[in-house]
């Protein structure tokens, strides 16, 4: 599901979001860990988009 | 070492799953660092006989049988269900028999399932039950499918306490529920491929319910291995309850003393 989203919206507008409290951090992590997307993927979609958001958002 | 109690294995009808053989789920195990799986065919979801999908897989994984283990489907609505049970233990070399009652459109109530639970326990074949394949909320709408509940699998087990069964992708709001209810018959035990949720789900459902009867399970070649497997490594469990989770409850059901 990972790899179709990455695939179908771009990498850069997938972001990592765990539903914490009412899913368990590790389990949610352990999708996109687990995905067959590259290593660049994976860091984009874990916290690249989201620092590049609140970046433009801040200005930081 | 840890042994998967939930696997499945073939096509799934409304979308194409990245994985669907036998080839591909040895290759994620090994990734996944799991030793053993009980699989069994998702196709024996759909057919109402199930009995060439389990001669399929059991193909698939006659060269595999120290890392794959066959639970076969069964469906007690079908005729002859009898005469497949004994084939699929006896021909196919099934560990474990796995029901679809949501699928092939049955309550746990009724007559043919006391029937098999019956059968089951002469034939020492532990019954896994599955409450679902994927959450209500992802089914094609012109096929949605109810969950078992679990209070009807909660029944099912105090019925026939001589069965061993196995609750299957239950959530944890589900499982300790019906694992309280048969604290006292004790043979009804449940995967946590199912479990996703909430924080710390694993300790929790230990400090509620022990972690004798609870097993390890990915829903392999469905979900994530990884899902899983960081819920039990980022976990506080002792490692005595570490061990009975992963291998200790599985190997205990599959070969009881």
């Amino acid at each position: 599901m990972v790899e179709q989203a990455v695939a179908e919206l771009g990498a850069k507008r997938v972001i990592f979001g765990s539903d914490a409290h009412g899913v368990d951090l590790p389990a949610a992590l352990g999708k996109v860990l687990d995905a067959e997307i590259t290593p660049a993927q994976r860091r984009q979609v874990l916290g690249g988009n989201m620092a590049d958001l609140l970046a433009k958002r801040s200005g930081l | 070492m840890t042994w998967d109690a939930c696997t499945l294995v073939g096509p799934w009808p409304f979308a194409r799953l990245r994985y669907e053989s036998a080839a591909d789920l040895l290759r994620l195990l090994e990734r996944a660092g799991i030793a053993r799986a009980l699989v069994s065919p998702l196709a024996g979801a759909f057919q109402q006989d199930p009995g060439p999908a389990n001669q399929e897989l059991a193909a698939q994984v006659a060269c595999h049988r120290d890392r794959l283990l066959l639970a076969a489907a069964c469906n007690p609505a079908w005729p002859g269900w009898q005469r497949d049970l004994r084939q699929a233990q006896d021909d196919l070399g099934a560990v474990g028999l796995r029901l679809f009652p949501s699928y092939h459109g049955y309550q746990l109530g009724q007559a043919e399932v006391a029937a098999l639970a019956a059968l089951a326990a002469d034939c020492d074949l532990p019954v896994f039950i599955t409450l679902r394949l994927q959450d209500e909320r992802l089914h094609p709408p012109a096929f949605l499918v109810s969950a078992v509940p679990w209070e009807e699998v909660a029944a099912l087990a105090q019925a026939h306490p001589g069965t061993r069964f196995v609750m299957s992708m239950g959530r944890f709001a589900e499982l300790i529920p019906a694992l309280r209810q048969t604290a006292g018959t004790g043979n009804l035990y449940a995967d946590i491929a199912g479990v996703q949720g909430p924080t710390r789900c694993l300790d929790r459902l230990v400090a509620e319910v022990g972690a004798d009867r609870l097993l390890f399970g990915t829903e392999l070649l469905f979900q994530y291995a990884a899902a899983a497997t960081l819920k039990v490594e980022h976990s506080g469990l002792s490692p005595r309850d570490r061990q009975a989770l992963c291998m200790g409850n599985l190997q205990r059901l599959l070969r009881p003393a």
